[in-house]
């Protein structure tokens, strides 16, 4: 049994472990780093600690027309200026993910856990640990020392 | 006290003759036996605050007593240095039997015995002498590692050495009983009384307090450490060589890290707080947050000087390093060090500590060549390593060259295509100092590479890592047969710097004061005729000089760009210096100058060379600190492309020098005439309105700074010049004597530093000459003259 912090990124519904997320915080005031990635949407500051800030839809290559999946459910991206981050901790490091909406935390079995098929395209797999199973739709559980360490050029 | 009855000042004032005390020493040892006894009774935890103590004294001095031990070397007559070396034994061995050690002591006992000889001349000072008490100084060391690790003292080697000592001593110990079997038998005597006296004395002290024999035994350990206090005083008080000790404590980095760290959050609520203060209008909140300002910043410049350690806390184990590595390759190696005082950072000198040690002992192992070596290829056959320090803007450089072998540049090819480090193609294509390079790659270094290759070894890769870790470069230059040269850049990246905060397209940048030259500020009107083109890289000339320009926007590609034909009113110009070169950096807008914290950027950032970490800014924003270094290099500016900017550069640096007796100021009046002042003789520049101009005694003045402010305009001095009518005066102010006197001008240009040849000398009165400069024609004024004569009341 594991405990996932869930969230979604267009309409598909991801998860971290619940040890790894530091908090959940919003946030309006991320200053951009230019010459940086693409999927790099700056730097804020948390309570004095200066945090990189992932696009995380950017990082995965996720858009709202992607075919991988019709199942998932959708959900309404807030407009506000403030955006959702959730602060996990990668390795050694803290990093920040832009997320489009926050949910519950699920607790899920490791009964109804695959490792990700192989038809996800590698660019998206790689960051996946494992695909959890739920009754109405599939939380895809992330790395997030993968997501940090991988970068797209 | 028995305690001080065993030191040797004690002995020396009743017999003078120190040799002997050793002996009077046997007779004590019971009563150091029971000193022990009570000692081990003690508290566990405060004897190990002791031991622990005592290992860093005694660790620091054999530190120090290396070096001394090679100062003999160099003059074995120096009474000064051998006493010194004496004293330090000494204390080792006095105080290492009270807490148990009776190893330590014993081998601090010989050496101490073969130093007492050499005070007294029975034995003199060699090569093979000083070896043996190096070695004797390593057994001590390796005692005290071995208290730190298990608590008890035992090392290899120490009957070794015992055994060596013995030797020495031998030979002239017959002789010496000889000689002072008459005294020996006054000063035993002497020791004996002294001793009784100090019996007598405990057991007084036992006696008045029976009561509980802890306390007691606790007083008589204080009382041991005041002795053991009062002795390092009254040692350096006589040794002219110590004295810090004193006043100096000792304090964990790690607190100093710490306190660093809050001090780092200080400030950055210092910053907030300032920011805030603007927007108040109390006054009382406003001197407040400046008091806080004022405390913050010396708390933090005091906190950072705890940090700064000359690099000579490094540099001094080198002498001994390069004199054991090259009596074991059988080489002669003079070690000279220039720049020992260079102030660094702790964290710095830590890091760069263990990286310096490998160079110079590849610099002897590997550059040096042997003796008749040397010989041969016409070299006196002493080998000579050169280290220096010093600041070179915001870095220190640390060079390390030898007048060695110098790499040799075929074989580091051959070595690095047999390692299949670099394809053949690449190799063929390498420039010799990228060839050089190679040597920095892991995996270069292998044994064999180590005696072939003529180059620095195992494990340059890891001394350039460690050196980039704490920012800073390596280089290499060489020269085959002439040697070879490492230099290595460290900064001084504080956690806290200075910074220029600009602004670019909305967002903030910081730019570190240390590679700040000025600021300049072009109204609309200049931009046409100052800022150059030459196939779309645009220029500035400053001075005559054209200083490349560069958009941060544009370099940032973060549009809007400021252009040149943007309805902008200004173009705010910061000009940096970057690796030996300048140029200017166009920004929308110069905020203020900072105190910054600089924090890292993560790891997937790091690769951005542009900038050189983030800091927080007083309203929580983050900002990101620029690096001119990256951005020069990005866009191809760097110092290695071109000797012609850094000839530049350097010229520039000597134009500076000079500005006291170069620089003029050009001020024009009328429509063109030019006339030129010292520079040196304007003590400021001022901007009055007409109307503040009144009238005493015929002549104008104006109030100012609660003067009276002659006034005098320059067309009337000179005659025939025709006067612009404006509201506003630009009064050029000159101070003699405490008087102020205003010269009025119509336009101040521009101040030149140029050499001034004056081509007519002056025949008008006030004027010095007359000279072209920047083209024009322009009369030199002889303020002093002009203020003298008749034109000011």
């Amino acid at each position: 049994m594991k405990d996932f912090c869930t969230f979604y990124l267009k309409n598909f519904l991801f998860g971290i472990e619940v040890s790894q997320v530091r908090e959940i915080v919003r946030f309006d005031s991320v200053t951009p780093v230019p010459l940086a990635e693409k999927c790099i949407k700056g730097l804020m500051n948390l309570r004095g600690e200066i945090l990189t800030v992932l696009n995380l839809s950017q990082r995965l290559g996720i858009n709202s027309d992607s075919s991988l999946l019709q199942r998932g459910k959708l959900t309404t991206v807030s407009n506000d200026t403030e955006q959702f981050y959730i602060v996990v901790q990668a390795g050694e490091e803290n990093v920040s993910f832009l997320v489009d909406d926050v949910s519950d935390v699920i607790t899920v079995n490791e009964e109804f856990s695959e490792s990700p098929p192989s038809t996800i395209p590698f660019s998206q797999r790689r960051y996946i640990s494992k695909v959890y199973k739920l009754q109405n739709t599939l939380l895809l559980a992330l790395s997030p020392e993968k997501v940090v360490l991988y970068a797209d050029k | 006290m028995i305690l001080t009855s065993k030191r040797d000042g004690d002995f020396v004032s009743f017999n003078g003759l120190k040799s002997n005390k050793n002996n009077a020493d046997l007779l004590i040892d019971s009563l150091v036996y029971q000193k022990k006894k009570a000692l081990q009774e003690l508290n566990m935890l405060q004897l190990e605050e002791i031991v622990l103590e005592f290992l860093q004294e005694t660790l620091e001095a054999l530190d120090a007593l290396d070096e001394e031990l090679l100062e003999l070397e160099q003059s074995p007559d120096d009474v000064v240095v051998i006493r010194g070396i004496f004293r330090k034994l000494h204390t080792i061995k006095g105080t290492s039997p009270f807490l148990g050690f009776n190893n330590l002591e014993k081998v601090s006992h010989v050496i101490e015995n073969v130093l007492s000889d050499l005070q007294e001349g029975t034995l003199s000072v060699n090569k093979e002498l000083i070896s043996t008490l190096l070695k004797g100084v390593d057994v001590l060391r390796s005692l005290c590692k071995s208290i730190e690790h298990s608590g008890s003292d035992i090392a290899d080697g120490m009957a070794d050495i015992l055994e060596q000592f013995k030797e020495i001593g031998k030979t002239e110990e017959a002789m010496k009983y000889k000689d002072e079997s008459d005294d020996l038998e006054a000063i035993f005597q002497a020791a004996k009384e002294e001793t009784e006296k100090a019996l007598e004395k405990e057991t007084a002290i036992f006696e008045v307090t029976n009561v509980a024999t802890p306390t007691v035994l606790k007083n008589n350990s204080l009382e041991q450490e005041e002795q053991i206090f009062q002795d390092d005083q009254k040692s350096s008080a006589d040794g002219n060589r110590s004295g810090v000790s004193d006043s100096s404590l000792r304090v964990d980095v790690n607190l100093l890290d710490k306190l660093m760290n809050l001090v780092g959050e200080l400030v950055l609520t210092r910053n907030q707080i300032l920011q805030l203060s603007r927007d108040y209008s109390s006054t009382s909140f406003v001197s407040v947050s400046q008091d806080l300002n004022r405390i913050t910043s010396e708390l933090q410049e005091g906190l950072m000087k705890t940090r700064m350690q000359p690099i000579s806390t490094v540099w001094n184990k080198f002498p001994r390093v390069i004199r054991d590595v090259a009596r074991t390759c059988g080489k002669e190696v003079r070690l000279e060090m220039s720049g020992k005082e260079t102030e660094l950072d702790k964290t710095i000198i830590e890091a760069v500590r263990d990286p310096l040690i490998h160079i110079i002992r590849n610099s002897v192992d590997h550059g040096i060549e042997k003796p008749d070596e040397r010989v041969r290829v016409g070299k006196t056959s002493e080998g000579t390593v050169r280290l220096c320090a010093f600041h070179d803007g915001g870095f220190v450089i640390i060079s390390i060259s030898d007048d060695g072998a110098g790499l040799n540049e075929e074989r580091i090819r051959k070595k690095a295509l047999e390692r299949r480090l670099v394809s053949e193609e690449q190799v063929a294509k390498m420039s010799s100092s990228e060839v050089y390079q190679l040597i920095f790659l892991p995996g270069f270094s292998t044994a064999e590479a180590v005696t072939n290759v003529s180059g620095r070894g195992v494990g340059m890769d890891v001394v350039r890592a460690n050196v980039e870790k704490v920012g800073g470069s390596v280089e290499v230059q060489s020269t085959l047969g002439s040697g070879t040269t490492l230099r290595i850049k460290i900064p001084l990246t504080l956690a806290i710097i200075q910074a220029l905060i600009v602004s670019t397209s909305g967002q903030r940048y910081a730019i570190p004061q240390a590679s700040l030259v000025e600021l300049v500020r072009l109204r609309q009107d200049q931009m046409d005729t100052r800022i150059e083109e030459i196939a779309g890289a645009l220029f500035y000339r400053l001075r005559g000089r054209l200083l490349p320009l560069l958009y941060l926007g544009t370099e940032l590609q973060c549009a809007p760009n400021v252009s040149l034909e943007s309805d902008d009113p200004a173009l705010n110009i910061v000009v940096v210096r970057a690796d030996g070169v300048e140029f200017g950096l166009v920004v929308e807008t110069i905020n203020d100058t900072e105190e910054i914290v600089v924090k890292p950027l993560a790891r997937q950032l790091k690769e951005l060379e542009v900038y050189s970490g983030a800091t927080i800014m007083g309203d929580g924003r983050v900002a990101l600190i620029l690096n001119m270094i990256g951005l020069a290099q990005k866009v191809g500016l760097s110092g290695d492309k071109g000797g012609f900017d850094r000839s530049e550069a350097l010229e520039r640096e000597q134009v500076k020098r000079n500005i006291a007796h170069e620089s003029l100021l050009l001020v024009q009046v009328g429509e063109s005439k030019l006339y030129a002042v010292p520079i040196n003789e304007v003590s400021r520049i001022e901007e009055i309105e007409r109307k503040k101009v009144e009238n005493a005694q015929g002549h104008d003045v104006i109030q100012y700074r609660n003067q009276i402010l002659s006034i005098v305009h320059l067309s009337r001095i000179f005659a025939g010049d025709y006067s612009r009518n404006s509201d506003y005066l630009k009064v050029v102010v000159h101070e003699k004597n405490g008087k102020l006197f205003g010269i009025v001008v119509d336009q101040v240009l521009e101040v030149v530093n140029e050499e001034v040849q004056i081509v007519q000398q002056g025949e008008q009165h006030g004027v010095r000459g007359t000279a072209i400069i920047c083209g024009k024609v322009t009369d030199l004024l002889d303020i002093g003259s002009i203020v003298s004569s008749g034109s000011f009341h």
